[in-house]
């Protein structure tokens, strides 16, 4: 863990505004790193205007005060640079890369974008026709179908279920005026980190953020509260039909815990050893012992206040029975006998190992650092991270196998042909989903 | 108009060895994290393929991964898990490569793993029947279910006629139903020998103390003749096209130029009307296109290095209610426009930075230094090719970009298909 006492060293201080902002210099490439996060996400997004925070960051590109779209993308193309935005669930970010001779630049340009942009009307109306006709595109893109739709039944109707680039009638439905009041709703200092990692000094650095951050008006606190998801209970099975593609797509999982939950460190184990790694359980037997599909994995997805535990995979239509009923066997197999400790002791090596890939990049380190804060993780989650999971028993791993590997309580959603559902039948009650 | 043509590089330390039996050894010091990338290119990738045999290069990239006679069926991957490194390879038209990443400590069990598939490896016949499964599940889904990978399926059969780059790196499906162990076996004897591959260490290393490892293990395995099989291909000077109809929602094309190969400069051209036409939001033909007109959600470029004769794709998919000919049209008409009124000197050092910071980029991870290298090492023949990229891209003129243009971008020398909505 001595590689970490560099990523130790990063400072965090409040602008007069709240902005809260975290440096961390390291001298490897003349290039720095710039992330800056707002608490504006899918989460966030308006009731039925779902998709309206990703396209409020992506209209932050599209004119200014002072400059016009094609003078944004034109500056930062001829420093070489890139400056870009995008949205997840719980926040957006806008993330930068530049020449370190080019900081004042860096911090001027996404400053301008940021502070001054005026949304115009012409830009706003062909970006939300561009979003349609992607979201149209997506139609034709099985996988991110699957996953869109998994997660909008496994949450009903909260918000973690929304879509963060939207839908087609949603984002018909967004007005140009309700972009600009949401984004300033949320886009104020202190609802937002900015963090720098790279090869500068930290005093012209912060010299420079101050000029250019400081402008930035705070604002009335925007309260939303996240109701608590609620878990599956039963079975929830939905059969999309699409006659036009010759695999299925399987989405199958109920909810999981938020960051920070203690059940973590336990749970990346259990997840290691049962479908998160490539010598996993359901790798071993759906892929390599019987050739059903080329990809399966199974993961936790942790948000704010929420997650989800869940299983991803696609096969050839006329195997989807059997691929599922492998999926389940595992599951009430692993929560009847637990895992072995020969599984647990290379899990934990396995995640130790790869763990310093992590910290390789400078923007992996800039997103991490501001992740933290918004997250409300303390860095020693980072520094004691070998310890924490040295020090997981098999009794909290099969704790928390029982708690979200469940073969009883799920929602399941099918990507396919209708031809399926008497097969899937044998499984639970199959509602066919209209689209 | 900045230039960064002086912009200081990062030292970076390569030292290189050559076994007696031809095996190519490069390492690459990094000391930032106490890990270590081990990538091993074989010179062999779809150039080597026929018909009958399509997609064996990366049939036998996924039998690497199922046992020797040492070590059982998925033992690698177990033992590299268990020691805390993840393992993956890439099969490509000129290469296929395996990649892994691990902590220092366990180079040596690596090394032991990846010089035993060099020589050993089963081909068991009952795993190579479930792999055959698992690499139809894989093209089912990137090429029959996903519609810019049948795109491109459709261009390089038209484009390149009878040459191997004809077919998809993961081969056609009637011949992945019936490659057989003799198949594998023969082409793996054939192309997986030390004298066709390059082995990069690239992480917390220090190379005489990896060389001393290596030798252990690579020593022994004895060299082979290799086949001269580098298929050739003349230009067509007709256009061609096709328009197939699928049942999709928005309408899409790919328009192709054939271009040279890396034996040529004009390559390094190419990359800068790549970046001049498609990079970013400010390019030509993204502010043409997707801004002023708004006729594409997307336009990209694909130049990419090749053995043998290369593509220069433009792909594009279409707003709903637009044609792709409306697409067509404004590219060739913005290739004219460049032929007629030429490009300003700012915006040949604009795309000249890119290149330039994008070069710097690879410096970033173990992983990408080593990639680099290799790639420079299987295309060039040297990964000394490195010192002088920048130097490829600083002596290009304005009038360069106008020459390989006017050479290569005619209509003769095209290959187009739409994909349209429908049945």
């Amino acid at each position: 863990m001595n590689f970490l006492k560099e990523f130790v060293k990063f400072k965090k201080i409040s602008l007069s505004n709240g902005l809260r902002v975290i440096f961390l210099p390291r001298k490897n490439l003349p290039l720095i790193n710039i992330c800056l996060l707002t608490n504006m996400g899918a989460v966030t997004d308006i009731q039925e205007k779902e998709g309206i925070s990703s396209l409020a960051i992506e209209l932050l590109f599209k004119g200014t005060r002072k400059r016009t779209a094609f003078q944004i993308a034109n500056e930062i193309d001829s420093a070489g640079a890139i400056l870009t935005c995008s949205t997840t669930t719980d926040y957006s970010i806008i993330i930068g890369e530049f020449l370190n001779k080019d900081i004042r630049k860096a911090f001027e340009i996404l400053s301008d974008i940021v502070l001054n942009s005026i949304f115009p009307e012409k830009e706003f109306e062909k970006s939300k026709k561009r979003r349609i006709d992607k979201l149209k595109e997506e139609r034709d893109n099985p996988s991110y179908l699957a996953s869109q739709e998994f997660f909008k039944n496994l949450f009903n109707s909260h918000p973690y279920g929304n879509s963060i680039i939207g839908r087609i009638e949603t984002i018909s439905k967004i007005e140009k005026n309700e972009v600009v009041d949401h984004y300033w709703h949320y886009a104020y200092p202190e609802n937002s980190i900015l963090s720098l990692v790279g090869d500068f000094k930290e005093s012209e650095a912060l010299e420079i953020i101050k000029e250019f951050f400081e402008k930035w008006n705070t604002n009335e606190k925007s309260e939303f509260d996240i109701p608590k998801p609620s878990r599956i209970k039963g079975r929830k099975i939905i059969l999309m039909d699409k006659p036009k593609f010759t695999q299925a797509q399987i989405r199958l999982g109920n909810l999981g815990f938020y960051r920070g939950h203690s059940d973590y460190f336990p749970a990346i184990i259990a997840n290691t050893i049962f479908g998160g790694s490539f010598t996993s359980r359901l790798v071993s037997e759906v892929r390599i012992k019987r050739g059903l599909t080329y990809h399966i994995n199974s993961n936790f997805l942790s948000f704010k206040k929420g997650g989800v535990f869940y299983i991803s995979s696609f096969t050839e239509t006329k195997s989807t029975l059997q691929l599922l009923k492998i999926i389940l066997d595992e599951m009430k197999k692993i929560r009847e006998n637990g895992c072995f400790d020969e599984e647990i002791k290379k899990a934990k090596k396995y995640i130790k190992g790869i763990f310093p890939l992590k910290f390789e990049t400078n923007e992996n380190i800039a997103l991490l650092l501001a992740e933290l804060e918004f997250y409300g993780l303390r860095f020693d989650l980072i520094t004691n991270y070998y310890s924490k999971l040295d020090r997981v028993t098999k009794d909290e791993i099969n704790e928390v196998i029982n708690k979200y590997f469940d073969p009883e309580n799920f929602c399941l959603f099918i990507l396919g042909k209708k031809e399926i559902k008497n097969d899937i039948e044998q499984l639970g009650e199959v509602k066919i989903f209209k689209n | 108009m900045h230039s960064f043509l002086d912009l200081v590089f990062p030292e970076i330390a390569i030292s290189e060895y050559r076994l007696a039996n031809g095996l190519k050894i490069l390492i690459i010091e990094d000391h930032s994290l106490p890990l270590i990338s081990y990538c091993t290119f074989y010179k062999v990738g779809t150039r080597n393929e026929k018909k009958g045999i399509t997609g064996i290069s990366h049939f036998l990239e996924h039998m690497m991964f199922n046992g020797t006679k040492k070590y059982g069926p998925k033992t690698f991957d177990i033992l590299m898990e268990s020691n805390g490194g993840y393992s993956n390879a890439c099969t490509s038209p000129d290469m296929t490569v395996y990649y892994q990443e691990f902590p220092k400590d366990v180079l040596e069990l690596i090394v032991e793993l990846e010089s035993d598939r060099m020589v050993n490896l089963s081909l068991d016949p009952l795993l190579i029947e479930s792999e055959r499964k698992v690499i139809l599940e894989e093209r089912s889904s990137s090429i029959e279910n996903y519609p810019p990978g049948k795109l491109e399926e459709e261009l390089f059969a038209l484009a390149y006629g009878e040459h191997p780059y004809s077919w998809p790196v993961i081969g056609l499906k009637e011949d992945i139903e019936i490659i057989s162990r003799e198949n594998l076996l023969n082409y793996y004897s054939s192309f997986y020998c030390p004298n066709n591959a390059i082995v990069i260490i690239s992480g917390d290393v220090y190379p005489e103390k990896v060389l001393s490892i290596i030798e252990k293990f690579y020593e022994s395995i004895p060299s082979r003749e290799l086949i001269s099989d580098l298929s050739k291909l003349t230009m067509n000077r007709e256009e061609r096209r096709k328009k197939i109809y699928q049942k999709v929602e928005i309408p899409s094309f790919m328009s192709a130029y054939l271009c040279p190969n890396v034996k040529n400069k004009d390559i390094f051209v190419l990359d800068l009307i790549d970046t001049i036409l498609a990079y970013g939001k400010s390019s030509r033909l993204y502010q043409k296109m997707v801004e002023e007109k708004s006729v594409a959600i997307k336009i990209s470029v694909d130049f990419s290095w090749k053995l043998g004769p290369s593509l220069f794709i433009f792909y594009v998919q279409m707003r709903s209610g637009y044609l792709n000919e409306d697409g067509e049209e404004i590219i060739y008409e913005e290739l004219n426009r460049i032929k007629k009124e030429g490009i300003s000197k700012d915006e040949l050092d604009k795309a000249k930075n890119i290149q330039i910071i994008d070069f710097l980029r690879s410096f970033k991870k173990n992983i990408s230094k080593a990639h680099l290298i290799g790639q420079l090492e299987v295309l060039f023949g040297d990964w000394r090719k490195f010192f002088s990229l920048i130097g490829e891209y600083k002596r290009i003129t304005q009038d360069d970009i106008l020459e390989v243009i006017d050479k290569y971008f005619f209509e003769g020398n095209r290959t187009v298909v739409h994909m349209i909505p429908g049945n």
